[in-house]
């Protein structure tokens, strides 16, 4: 009897208790059951579940545990509650059906233990889980995406973001060309909130956090009383456009900040914690990496086409000749025809049909002067070539680059031997791509009869007295003793097809830069191409 | 000396051209005959007398230059007159040296071209 009191007693201190009956009204709750609920016991007692019920569980929930505890059976199992204040808790619930007269229950004893804290790390851990599937799913998202589609999968992966760290807004920036600071290129944000207006930009209006940002540092507070005083024109800012909390990691490539990633919540503060920062910190990295590539292929097309337009310059330029030609045949022949009829006509002797076939020619060569004129005027484009700094290193890369898919349909390795201490060169950097584009690709066709194993291109920068040296080598068949003297001509080429212009080009532009470039052939086979260019003057001072 | 008789032998790649020469120099009553090469020349049956040449410097095959030489090699005394595109101090020389009777850039005036040719016919007579 005692020890039913004792055990009765153990258990009270130790768990949930309520007692109901057939119909489910609460005949008795203990201590614990009235705390974590929050009701008082008059306010339970005559009631039944429903006043404790979350919503969260679906009908059928309640069905199977009246199923199981109408015949007789004990339910197991884990129950959201709602307090009286509107906070929910989990409890892990054991109903135990007593039988009165008949067999049938007369009434139920329920008893339970608190498992909030649990289920809360639970739920962390499924949101951490989520996360880093995210991740995992983020590193192989953008892998052979085009350049055009890249906006697209940036935005959804934005979207994806938000939508699993319950945040509200995601803006990608990048740093202007035009130095308006950094750019929102990209924005994902939960509807319902107003748009952020169209190319918004960090210079003027978030000046701190453009410094932050831009010095490489991550930036984040969790509520705009966090921000420091010197950040009021931020603050503003973010009043103005919404962050509650926000979080921004710098991206960065090539050791160059070039664009930022923003989170933000708009409905509600939000404390960050370490693993989130850790985390987003990552994705920012991914980003990075992804718009960093985007980027650099972005430029890649722009250096092609400035490329091809210099290509279109120079030749034209050391076409003058061939051009003045083509003009001056027509103009002969019409200024000849002309004054031939002139004669023809003062001495009276124009012979019959000879005036026609003469004008006849002098329309056609009219015409044929005119279409030479018109071709030379779509060659010519008007972009200027200004000189820079240039680093020969990162040149050579960008024209292995440029001619990668090249180099691979043609199995041809390139083998790149470029110390660091190189110095700059003042040059003009499409000029020099368009010598290093041309002389690897004729390193490339001089290989076409090479076995493919013995294929490869040897790339070499040095710094020679006030030089800078840049040697490419091929394995090809070496060029012909009799060309070696003449094969930086114009019109010299061993092209059936090409117009002899490359290498008169490229040497015209290597002397424009006050270098020099010259041909032989290996002592170990193939041939050699050398050019210098002057060490950039850094001014006597 | 009648100009009527004097013969002109031009030779020019360029069909356009050929036709206007021919044209101008019938204008002034003498009498063309047009080659696309050198080698085209050398292998007809021209003659000396009363006659001159009229020739592109640039040419397929052989160049313009080599004509004087070529002439004289094979017995022939006929005057070359060179008219080009290509102008240049080094070929304005090159042609001097080579013995061209007169050099011209294209393109030439009528009474320029005319005058030189009878000149160069005239000249030749003189000599022979």
């Amino acid at each position: 009897m005692n020890e039913a009191v004792d055990l009765r007693s153990a258990l009270n201190e130790h768990a949930i208790v309520a007692i109901t009956d057939r119909q489910g009204r609460i005949t008795s709750a203990n201590e614990r059951f009235c705390e974590i609920s929050k009701y008082s016991r008059e306010e339970l007692l005559g009631q039944d579940h429903r006043i404790i019920d979350s919503g969260d569980h679906p009908r059928e929930f309640f069905q199977e545990l009246w199923e199981t505890i109408g015949r007789g059976a004990a339910w197991h199992g884990e129950i959201k509650n709602r307090a009286k204040d509107g906070t929910f808790y989990w409890v892990a619930t054991t109903i135990v059906p007593f039988a009165g007269a008949g067999g049938k229950p007369r009434r139920f004893v329920a008893i339970g233990a608190d498992i909030t804290e649990q289920k809360r790390v639970e739920a962390e851990l499924a949101e951490r889980l989520r996360l880093q599937r995210l991740l995992a799913d983020l590193s192989t998202r953008f892998v052979g995406l085009t350049s055009e589609h890249i906006d697209a999968a940036i935005e959804k992966t934005q979207r994806l973001i938000v939508e699993t760290l319950g945040l509200d807004r995601s803006t990608l920036w990048q740093l202007s060309e035009h130095g308006e600071g950094l750019v929102c290129t990209h924005c994902w944000q939960r509807p319902g909130w107003p748009a952020l207006p169209p190319r918004f930009t960090t210079r003027g209006s978030l000046p701190w956090s453009e410094r932050k940002v831009m010095r490489g540092e991550m930036m984040s507070f969790s509520s705009l009383d966090e921000l420091p005083p010197e950040a009021t024109r931020d603050a503003e800012t973010f009043r103005l456009h919404g962050p509650k909390s926000n979080v921004t990691f710098p991206l960065i490539a090539n050791g160059q900040v070039f664009g930022a990633l923003a989170f933000a919540t708009l409905a509600t503060e939000r404390k960050w914690r370490e693993d989130d920062l850790t985390e987003l910190n990552l994705i920012a990295q991914i980003f990075a990496n992804v718009v960093g590539r985007q980027r650099a292929e972005l430029r890649e097309e722009q250096i092609r086409a400035e490329l091809a337009h210099a290509m279109r310059v120079a030749m034209l330029g050391e076409l003058a000749a061939t051009l003045a030609h083509e003009l001056n045949q027509p103009l002969a022949a019409i200024l000849s025809n002309a004054q031939a009829a002139r004669r023809f006509s003062a001495i009276g002797e124009l012979p019959p049909g000879e005036l026609q076939s003469i004008l006849g020619d002098i329309v056609r060569d009219d015409k044929r002067a005119g279409a030479v004129i018109q071709n030379l005027r779509a060659m010519v484009s008007k972009r200027p070539i200004i000189r820079e700094s240039c680093c020969l290193n990162e040149l050579v890369r960008e024209a292995v680059e440029l001619i990668r898919s090249e180099l691979i349909d043609a199995k041809v390795e390139v083998r790149l031997a470029l110390p660091p201490a190189v110095p700059r060169v003042d040059a003009a950097r499409v000029e020099l791509q368009q010598v290093l584009v041309n002389l690897l690709v004729n390193a490339l066709h001089a290989m076409n009869v090479t076995p493919p194993e013995a294929r490869f291109i040897e790339v070499e920068t040095r710094h020679e007295a006030a030089s800078v040296v840049v040697v490419i080598r091929d394995r090809g068949d070496g060029i012909p003793l009799e060309r070696l003297p003449v094969i930086f001509d114009p019109f010299f080429s061993t092209k059936a097809n090409g117009l002899g212009m490359g290498l008169s080009i490229c040497r015209r532009i290597i002397e424009n830069h006050g270098g020099r470039i010259e041909a032989h052939n290996h002592h170990e086979g193939g041939a050699t191409f050398t050019f210098t260019l002057p060490v950039r003057d850094r001014g006597v001072s | 000396m009648p100009t009527s008789s004097i013969q002109v032998y031009i030779v020019d790649d360029e069909p356009s051209i050929c036709t206007a020469y021919a044209r101008l120099v019938r204008s002034a009553k003498m009498r063309p005959r047009t080659f696309a090469s050198v080698e085209d020349l050398m292998r007809s049956d021209f003659t000396d007398q009363n006659a001159c040449v009229v020739s592109d410097v640039r040419l397929p095959g052989k160049s313009g230059l080599e004509l004087p030489v070529l002439l004289g090699r094979s017995g022939h005394h006929l005057p070359v007159i060179f008219v080009t595109a290509h102008d240049s101090a080094e070929t304005r020389d090159l042609a001097q040296r080579l013995g061209a009777a007169s050099y011209f850039r294209k393109p030439v005036d009528d009474q320029a071209l005319l005058d030189a040719i009878s000149w160069a016919v005239s000249a030749q007579l003189r000599v022979s």
